[in-house]
């Protein structure tokens, strides 16, 4: 980026507008002074052409530097800057992790479904007190269902784990590139700029950073 | 943090845990894993504690293995309350006879029998015979079940005011764990009823 700055618009020995260079419109001439104007004797006296902004004081010549000679100037940067742009993930990208973990979820979800039916199957057939009944086929049925239930439920969370862990792992490994970029701060050299007009002279300076 | 450790512990619970002595011996003896029908009460125990099938006896009344040796079943009415007897067949034993004199003086007569036997042992039927042990009648299934862990036959046959039966109590031959449980206790009930 480069931006030219005039830090300081001046112009010397006339009010008459000031143009750019560049410019094409004609200057408009002067008009006829019903008197003749007073040379100027003091710059600080001559009110700025096309500005609002205070004109810059000038210290008389001698007088002592009211700021101390202070520089008012930002103090220097010494860390870089650093600025890192983490990359986003492709729609495929997200499309293959939410079904890598959605079918562990699932899995899962079925163990926990066979793991509740084993859990029930067990409870049948587990009295807290007598029953008074006999042992039949039918809670025999029960536990061949909570053992057959318990083998599905510890296979189902097994696998749903697995794919799980296959997604965290494939989240890690797909994760885009970070760009990082370095900016260096420092102060260039302001380059002085000074330009003749036809009433005067522009002073101003542009620097790069 | 509790929650989820009484969540894992309630999902972890997935083998039955069943009590010595929750339940009654099935067919043949059945039981859950590690545990053993007990002989003295049929219930499923820690197969250590476990004991054999004996007969004690209060059950026994033997000789009771022929119509003659039957034991009496005393006076009943022509309609009568329930006689009830408990008995036991141990293993070898192929009956226990009981007998009866029907009262006079009633229009009509029927006898009413039950035999109920726990499922853990041996099947148990009731027959009614003469005096000399001829076959009047057989039993059959009854209309209203017993209670759980038991099983029961029924017959229920006219018979006639003033003449004497035998009523023979033996082994069905089924559910003796092959030959294992070939035994039983039972309880009979006899009824006298109008037709």
């Amino acid at each position: 980026m480069r931006l030219a700055l005039f830090s300081v618009a001046a112009v010397l020995g006339a009010a008459t507008p000031v143009l750019a260079e560049g410019d094409d419109a004609p200057v408009p001439a002067p008009a006829p002074a019903p008197a003749p104007a007073p040379p100027p004797t003091d710059l600080s006296t001559t009110a700025p052409a096309r500005t609002a902004e205070p004109p810059p004081t000038v210290n008389a010549p001698g007088a002592p530097d009211p700021d101390g000679g202070a520089d008012f100037r930002p103090v220097p940067m010494r860390k870089d800057i650093v600025i890192t742009v983490d990359g986003d993930r492709s729609a495929p990208n997200i499309a293959l992790l939410a079904g890598i973990a959605g079918a562990g979820v699932l899995l899962s979800g079925l163990g926990l479904y066979y793991n509740l039916d084993s859990r029930n199957a067990a409870a049948e057939v587990s009295p807290k007190h007598p029953t008074n009944t006999p042992w039949t086929q039918a809670q025999v049925d029960e536990v061949d269902r909570a053992h057959s239930s318990g083998i599905k439920a510890g296979v189902f969370y097994g696998l749903g784990g697995a794919v799980i862990i296959g997604a965290i792992v494939t989240y890690i490994v797909t994760q885009p590139k970070s760009e990082t970029t370095v900016i260096h701060p420092h102060y260039a050299g302001v380059q002085p700029l000074i330009a003749p007009t036809p009433t005067g002279a522009m002073v101003g300076g542009a620097w790069r950073f | 943090m509790r929650a989820a450790i009484v969540l894992a512990l309630g999902l972890a619970a997935c083998s039955p845990d069943i009590l010595s002595g929750s339940y009654l011996c099935g067919p043949d003896q059945s039981c859950p894993t590690d545990q053993a029908c007990n002989g003295s009460d049929n219930t499923c125990v820690i197969a250590s504690t476990a004991s054999p099938f004996a007969c004690t006896t209060k059950e026994e009344h033997e000789p009771d293995n022929t119509p003659a040796q039957g034991l009496a079943v005393g006076a009943l009415d022509c309609v009568s309350t329930t006689f009830s007897q408990h008995g036991c067949l141990a293993a070898g034993d192929t009956a226990d006879w009981f007998t009866l004199t029907a009262p006079t003086g009633c229009t009509a007569l029927a006898i009413n029998i039950r035999v109920t036997y726990p499922i853990a042992f041996e099947t148990v039927g009731v027959n009614l015979t003469d005096p000399t042990g001829t076959l009047i009648a057989s039993d059959a299934p009854c209309k209203v079940a017993g209670t759980a862990g038991d099983d029961d036959r029924c017959l229920v046959q006219t018979i006639t005011p003033g003449s004497s039966y035998a009523i023979q109590v033996k082994p069905a031959g089924g559910g003796d764990c092959d030959g294992k449980c070939n035994f039983n206790r039972y309880t009979l009930a006899i009824q006298l009823q109008t037709p």
